[in-house]
């Protein structure tokens, strides 16, 4: 949601990566892949990068957080 | 493809929109236990969001070169709405799918499912993201449609 969110505001401003539009020229397809993308190295990098197992602890709060950031910034800036 | 075809497609895909939305809830309402199991509700609920972002995706092209422009041409407002549901229906994806993968996780001593509890916070932001998405896709549909 983060990356998605983050690569829409640079699109919104301006700002569209060069793998972004080689990815797909429709800035919507272009942007949930590359969201995906860091979602796969995100899930990575915590499954192998994290041993404890109290790391799921935060998520619910973490969650509502990015559904509500995520929220704010398509309803605000679309 | 033909406007016939296009419209087809529409209706179809605003179908299983609101389908699709409706079953969010129940993965949303049977994991406000940590304990309950509901690995079909959520993956069925799953599919059927993602099934309506694939058929939406499919018609993505053909709005933008034939409805985008005309909509905003005679309501900004409504061409901003739209754009607005397409981002809201992506989310709702990815949180369904945040929420199986969060669902599908192993259990803790105590017979808490780990994860469970964001299991349901993200069944409960894709039902709310779907649910705006397809009201708003609703009020586009009643302006302008292939």
């Amino acid at each position: 949601l983060w990356a998605y969110a983050g690569l829409h505001l640079a699109h919104e401003r301006g700002f569209d990566l060069p793998l972004a539009r080689a990815i797909a020229p429709i800035p919507l397809f272009s942007t949930f892949l590359l969201g995906l993308a860091a979602a796969a190295v995100a899930s990575i990098t915590v499954a192998f990068g994290f041993q404890t197992a109290r790391r799921f602890d935060p998520t619910p709060r973490l969650l509502a957080f990015s559904v509500g950031l995520f929220a704010a910034v398509m309803v605000l800036c679309p | 493809v033909s406007s016939a075809i296009l419209r087809a497609a529409e209706h179809f895909h605003g179908h299983v929109a609101l389908l699709s939305t409706a079953a969010l809830y129940h993965p949303a309402f049977l994991l406000r236990r940590s304990k309950r199991r509901a690995v079909a509700a959520c993956l069925a609920a799953a599919a059927l969001v993602t099934l309506t972002a694939a058929l939406g995706a499919a018609i993505y092209p053909a709005y933008r070169s034939e409805l985008k422009p005309a909509i905003f041409a005679s309501s900004p407002v409504i061409g901003m709405i739209f754009e607005r549901k397409e981002h809201l229906g992506v989310g709702a994806v990815i949180l369904a799918w945040a929420g199986v993968l969060l669902h599908l996780r192993g259990r803790d001593d105590d017979g808490e499912r780990r994860g469970g509890r964001s299991a349901f916070v993200a069944f409960i932001g894709a039902a709310v993201f779907a649910t705006t998405a397809a009201t708003m896709g609703v009020l586009v549909a009643v302006f302008k449609t292939f």
